[in-house]
């Protein structure tokens, strides 16, 4: 059972299946107390000093598009929170591993050889899970915090062609406080943190299923070639 | 770990100048645990001490007060919907506890957290309350066959409610103690004495305030929130201390039947905060008897966070004769004994099958 200082926020679990519960407690502990920053449910990934966020619902392939990136010569700062700072609005990275369930675990396995893997997790109420580790502690301290240059809505669709729409900063603005964990909690500050951030980047909605072609789309997206 | 003498005298008598950093992580892992951080931390930058606290718990305690921000924003949105939907339907009511500070904007109403929302209407006005909040999309709780019977027949009459867009929760109550309960406190003067606040929202005076809180802290079973209770109880005292009816406090116990609940109130206040509330109109007789004692022994460690983080403070006994002792002051004897056979039994079930059996599985 995980105790977070005498909250009980899951429900309790064989010991043999516990590293997803204490990930989750992770997540849930930002969540819960980090109102000091702007979080979305987002992963985020950064090139040459700038970030894309790629903000999705569960499902959405999210974790496994950015744990590919991350793998392929893109700084993972995380698969699951973005993490933005208020007043200056840079994203932080995040040291974690990504959290990779059922299918996405072979793909990632067969697709980056040079990631480490923890024990399969079976028969959790998200399927079967297991957690990608991309990074030493070495490596992670020369990423540096920066700006968000794009905002992409990613939705994997088995055997698709890549197909991007751009959406305006009034659409993106919207769909991302949908993400928000905090959003409503940080008022004002939430609200003029979100509204610099969107007046200062692009938006793209993008259907996909070929890791590698997303790569490359992002690369455009950060060259504004996009 | 901390002392309970470090807890008191750093937590409710803000003396936190020699505290060390570890000792700082523990308190705030403390007062967190029991949704006080975002109060404290605000206490203390009142009293010129914000300073003491150290660089790497800022952050985590101005956390804390932006969250209570939020939701006192919130509350005064809801007062605000409250006020429009009673007045449509011509129903006199007044705010209780947390939301009633919020309302009155009283010192103890920032940074403080507050699970529900708790109104008083007239026994008459009942039906029409329930009718107007389900016409406000407004839903009943759901509870099992027997809580609804709790509420319905020994408590608020009316079960809680819920706002399923604004996911705030309600407690109606026509009363500040169980109908069932041999004492009964005359509500009509808590309305006649109510006061206009936020939205024109009515809250009662600042004396029934303390009263109210009081009672639901010392008679009562359920002493979880019992610390920030008796915060709000020292701050509503001493930072109203030049205009506030001691005596007043005191008719108010003593006509309702409370007398031992406000000597206990008073030893509290003294071993908690080095607080002497004037005795008013009541006398000091009975603080020696064993009864006396035992009860005040139990509430104090009832009061008293139950936590790792500070020594000797779990104490099952004394919690569990304070759980007995709160509903016993509720209820009569053959209803409690029923209602404590109730609970014991899902609390066996609880040990037999787990903590989280009647938790429903998670989707």
């Amino acid at each position: 059972m995980v105790n977070v200082e005498g909250q009980l926020p899951f429900n309790p679990i064989a010991p043999a299946k516990i590293l997803p519960s204490i990930e989750w407690s992770l997540n849930w502990c930002v969540a819960a107390y980090e109102h000091q920053k702007l979080i979305f449910h987002s992963s985020v990934v950064a090139k040459n000093g700038q970030a894309i966020l790629l903000p999705a619902v569960s499902g959405s392939g999210k974790t496994t598009l950015a744990t590919y990136l991350g793998a392929h010569g893109w700084e993972m700062f995380s698969d699951e929170l973005a993490i933005i700072d208020l007043n200056s609005n840079l994203v932080n990275p995040v040291f974690r591993p990504a959290s990779l369930k059922n299918e996405s675990i072979d793909i990632i396995r067969k697709s980056c050889p040079s990631v480490t893997f923890s024990d399969v997790t079976t028969a959790t109420h998200k399927g079967d899970i297991a957690h990608a580790k991309l990074y030493t502690q070495k490596q992670f301290r020369t990423f540096n915090k920066c700006p968000v240059q794009a905002v992409v809505f990613p939705k994997y669709v088995a055997l698709s062609n890549t197909r991007v729409m751009t959406l305006s900063q009034a659409e993106g603005f919207a769909s991302l406080t949908r993400q928000g964990f905090n959003y409503n909690v940080l008022g004002s500050e939430g609200f003029n943190t979100l509204a610099a951030v969107a007046t200062s980047c692009r938006f793209y909605y993008v259907e996909y299923s070929d890791l590698a072609d997303m790569s490359e789309l992002l690369s455009e997206v950060l060259a504004d070639q996009c | 770990m901390l002392t309970i003498e470090a807890v008191t005298a750093s937590l409710c008598q803000l003396k936190v100048e020699h505290l060390d950093d570890k000792q700082w992580g523990e308190l705030f892992r403390i007062l967190r645990h029991k949704s006080m951080a975002a109060s404290y931390y605000l206490r203390l930058r009142n009293a010129g001490k914000e300073h003491y606290v150290p660089e790497q718990i800022k952050p985590p305690f101005l956390s804390a007060v932006t969250f209570s921000e939020a939701q006192t924003r919130q509350v005064k949105i809801q007062l605000k919907k409250l006020s429009l939907l009673f007045t449509a339907h011509q129903i006199e009511f007044v705010m209780l506890k947390g939301a009633a500070y919020v309302a009155a904007e009283t010192p103890n109403s920032y940074g403080r957290l507050m699970s529900d929302l708790d109104i008083c209407v007239r026994y008459k006005d009942l039906s029409g309350t329930e009718l107007a909040l389900r016409n406000a999309a407004w839903q009943i709780k759901e509870l099992d066959d027997y809580d609804e019977k709790f509420y319905r027949q020994w408590s608020h009459e009316i079960p809680p409610y819920k706002h399923p867009f604004d996911g705030v929760s309600l407690d109606v109550h026509h009363t500040l103690f169980p109908p069932v309960a041999d004492k009964s406190i005359n509500i009509n003067q808590l309305f006649v004495e109510a006061q206009c606040g936020l939205s024109g929202v009515k809250y009662p005076g600042v004396e029934w305030l303390v009263f109210h809180s009081a009672i639901h802290l010392i008679a009562n079973e359920d002493a979880e929130n019992g610390l920030r209770d008796l915060t709000d109880i020292y701050l509503l005292l001493t930072q109203y201390q030049q205009t506030f009816n001691f005596e007043r406090l005191s008719v108010l116990f003593c006509e309702s039947g409370f007398v031992t609940e406000f000597r206990l109130l008073q030893q509290l206040l003294l071993e908690y905060f080095a607080y002497q509330l004037p005795s008013g109109k009541i006398d000091t007789e009975g603080l020696n008897s064993l009864w006396f004692n035992l009860r005040f022994w139990a509430v104090r460690w009832a009061i008293c966070p139950a936590s790792e983080y500070i020594a000797g403070s779990h104490q099952r006994i004394p919690r569990m004769f304070n759980y007995i002792v709160g509903y016993s002051c509720k209820m009569p004897i053959l209803l409690l004994m029923r209602h404590l056979g109730y609970k014991s039994a899902r609390s066996l079930i609880k040990f037999l099958f787990g903590e989280f059996y009647f938790r429903k599985k998670s989707k």
